[in-house]
């Protein structure tokens, strides 16, 4: 073999394992499946931005707020966007994305998984699509977006400039990416929607449950200086994926290296869950119609999970000194350890039905 | 002998029970082959490790040669499945299911889904869950031979449905057998489907293999004759005999089920020089209840045996 | 089509065909020459296995009852009708026994028998001649 071919052998194999993991059937399949609700998400996101404002034009209701401002209704709820933090659009798309992914695991539970385990597609592939479509979905609608707000921007004499607003669409782009794989990564650990959409909200608090946990006793109890608390806090709040988006709640985004080491670590995370999943679901046992992702005992984790992060909570905001919080903590634990298993016992005794 | 399917020592646990023990089968290649078994015995479970969708727990099982633990999808290109359940996508039309298989799968056949779909005469453009249940089977079988298969997984697909769709169904899947020269593996309750059918049958009980055969060879191994002892010869000669496996009284006619050769078991019988001595047509549902009777599965007199599930 | 085929039968299917085929040359309904359906023709309409289907033809080839002429077909073979050096009466002979069971609980007399018997031999003989 010339070493030409020896040097291109290596790339057509990736190459061609890239090109079988993502399979163009089941990608029109999740097209085909989903695609109201990805309507639905387009929508959502250009709510405030497009709909607010041809709202108040169409319906001519006075504002005195943005009357005020002197600017047009689509320039001021453009501003409002990109200089405030944490506004409607996004929190809703936040949420959206979370819901997204967990409708797009959680809608093959009815039996069609196990339809698609007996077609000629593996596992990876079968999720593999569905991240395409997702990370694809939202890389569109937010480039739709980006558009928009930059003709708007333009009309109204350049109010907001480009490179801000880029900035801004890239931020938010890449952490809904990274909270789409993150709760499509969840939903392969837990079988019901509900559960699944819970535990990717607590990985997303993650920072502040850690707060309270560690950094909240300790400083109670006077092991850290309310400085040192708050440095902690500070770190702990860039496991926070959220923030990302607001530039002013993190330290230091604005710096240019540190914006661009962050944003390739939110591409990073959406790789690595997608690896994670894929992983995750190619082990899974499908038994008994997908009840049951991951190992039998999810309940019986969530349960012990539950009761280790709230006794503390809880034993901090009763005891004064340490022995109480002790004490406190050892009780509350088996309260809640204990209440949980009588819960179920009683619910499934009087047939509220499991999971 | 071409293999088309093979276990070898698969064992499945589930929630700690041993659902497959050690299970050794072989399918040879363009024959209809039959499992029966009574319920939970483990059948679904084989068909949903070798349809891809269980894992096994140890031991091997091969599909075409291959081995289901491959985790690439291109074992299944030419298998096609029809569970017991037809699991589908509820909320799209047939003609949408048709095109998914046919992206899913790379030796999808237009003509032959077309022609199968006119003689079924089957809806189109209808949602798959506003389809009744015999659709629903109609259509995952249009599925299955539509990939142009060589291996064809059956798991209880005529259960519940009526007779017209019942032979619609076997139809189909004898044509397939005879055209293209596909294999069969077929798991049912209704053994006058087999018994018409297959080539072989194997039975499962309790996760364990009780026997696999050619189905003439499991005829041939046992024998039913009716016979009318003389006044003086006492009845315990005859059901001491060797290789009776059930006697049954009816005043004074005895219906005998015996294992073992025909003729040997005959001359044994004349030796009684009984007045009566023919020889019965025993079915497979015959065979079946007496080898799970031997089992301790039975429904006697209104009490069931040790063995039920249910 | 004229086949009888019992699944429930102690008798193997493939046995059941053959002896089927024999008896339909037996009774005229097959004559020397007459094309035979194809294996896929006969598994369609019987549903049975092909597979089955396939060693009857076989065993009566072998038996010189039918032949394959490639690329034409299956066809009775030409006298097809013939004795078997030694006659295999096992059959008849069950056969007999329940006849003479039936003729004894209905309390006809062995000549009457014997009349009925050779009354219906007649008629078959008659029949056949004028296929």
């Amino acid at each position: 073999m010339s070493t030409a071919n020896l040097a291109q052998a290596p790339r057509i194999k990736t190459r061609n394992a890239m090109a079988k993991l993502f399979h163009p059937g089941l990608l029109w399949k999740e097209w085909r499946q989903h695609r109201y609700l990805w309507i639905l998400f387009f929508s959502l996101i250009m709510l405030q931005p497009v709909f607010v404002p041809l709202f108040i034009r169409v319906f001519a209701l006075p504002n005195r707020i943005i009357a005020e401002s002197g600017l047009s209704p689509s320039a001021w709820v453009l501003k409002a966007i990109i200089q405030n933090g944490a506004c409607f659009m996004e929190q809703t798309a936040v949420i959206a994305v979370v819901l997204l992914a967990t409708i797009m695991l959680g809608a093959e539970r009815g039996g069609s998984l196990n339809y698609l385990a007996s077609t000629a597609v593996n596992r990876r592939q079968i999720l593999a699509a569905k991240w395409l479509l997702g990370n694809l979905g939202i890389l569109v609608c937010m480039s739709a977006l980006l558009l928009y707000m930059v003709a708007i921007s333009t009309i109204n004499s350049d109010i907001i400039p480009i490179s801000q607003l880029l900035l801004w669409s890239v931020r938010t782009t890449l952490v809904l990416l990274a909270l789409f794989s993150l709760a499509l990564l969840s939903a392969c650990i837990f079988s019901s929607i509900l559960y699944s959409a819970v535990f990717t909200g607590f990985f997303l608090m993650l920072p502040i449950l850690l707060t309270s946990i560690i950094v909240f006793p300790l400083t109670k109890f006077h092991v850290l200086t309310a400085a040192q608390a708050s440095q902690v806090n500070q770190w702990l709040n860039y496991l926070n994926v959220i923030e990302y988006i607001s530039a002013d709640s993190v330290a230091g985004l604005n710096n240019t290296s540190y914006f661009l080491g962050s944003m390739l670590a939110l591409l990073l995370a959406d790789l690595l869950f997608l690896l994670m999943a894929m992983r995750l679901f190619e082990r899974n046992p499908l038994e008994r119609s997908g009840e049951v992702f991951l190992s039998g005992n999810s309940k019986e984790k969530g349960r012990l999970g539950l009761a280790i992060f709230l006794s503390p909570l809880l034993a901090c905001n009763m005891a004064d000194s340490w022995l109480q919080f002790l004490v406190c903590l050892l009780l509350l634990f088996i309260a809640i350890y204990l209440g949980m298993g009588i819960w179920w016992r009683l619910s499934a005794g009087l047939g509220l039905g499991k999971n | 002998m071409e293999l088309a399917l093979q276990t070898r020592n698969l064992d499945k646990f589930y929630d700690g029970q041993k659902a497959l023990n050690n299970l050794c089968l072989s399918v040879p290649a363009a024959t209809i082959f039959g499992l029966i078994g009574p319920n939970g015995a483990g059948k679904s479970t084989l068909m949903k490790i070798l349809a891809g969708i269980s894992r096994p727990s140890s031991g091997e099982a091969f599909i075409l040669g291959r081995s289901v633990r491959e985790k690439s999808g291109s074992i299944r290109e030419r298998v096609g499945y029809v569970p017991d359940v037809p699991v589908l996508y509820p909320s799209f039309t047939v003609a949408e299911m048709y095109n998914l298989a046919s992206r899913l799968y790379p030796h999808w056949d237009w003509e032959r889904c077309r022609e199968l779909q006119r003689q079924y005469d089957l809806p189109y453009g209808q949602r798959i869950r506003n389809l009744s249940r015999g659709q629903a089977v109609q259509v995952s079988l249009v599925l299955a031979l539509s990939i142009r298969p060589r291996l064809i997984l059956l798991d209880e697909p005529t259960a519940g449905l009526d007779p017209v769709v019942r032979r619609a169904f076997m139809q189909s899947i004898i044509e397939e057998v005879a055209e293209r020269q596909t294999t069969i593996f077929y798991s049912t309750h209704n053994l006058n489907d087999l018994e018409q059918s297959a080539d072989y049958i194997a039975s499962l009980w309790q996760g364990n293999l009780l026997f696999s055969s050619s189905l003439d060879q499991l005829k041939e191994s046992m024998h039913k004759f009716r016979v009318m002892l003389a006044d003086d010869m006492p009845e315990q000669r005859l059901t001491d005999l060797p290789g009776v496996m059930e006697s049954q009284p009816k005043g004074r006619v005895y219906t005998i089920i015996f294992q073992g050769d025909l003729n040997h078991n005959y001359q044994k019988v004349q030796e009684l020089k009984p007045l009566l001595l023919e020889e019965v047509d025993l079915s497979l549902e015959d065979i079946f209840l007496i080898l799970m009777k031997e089992r301790g599965y039975s429904y006697e007199h209104g009490k069931s045996g040790p063995g039920t599930a249910d | 089509m004229w086949f009888d085929i019992d699944p429930r039968s102690s008798t193997p299917i493939y046995l059941q065909l053959t002896q089927g085929v024999k008896e339909a040359i037996a009774r005229g309904i097959l004559q020397t020459g007459d094309r035979m359906p194809t294996v896929r023709e006969m598994a369609s309409e019987l549903r049975i296995n092909p597979n089955t289907i396939a060693k009857a033809y076989q065993r009566l080839e072998q038996e010189g009852i039918i032949e394959t002429m490639r690329s034409r077909g299956t066809f009775v073979a030409a006298g097809s009708v013939r004795r078997d050096s030694q006659p295999d009466y096992t059959k008849l002979a069950e056969y007999m026994q329940a006849m003479l069971v039936e003729a004894y609980h209905q309390g006809i007399s062995s000549a009457e028998l014997e009349r009925f018997f050779k009354e219906y031999l007649r008629e078959w003989e008659q029949n056949k001649e004028g296929k």
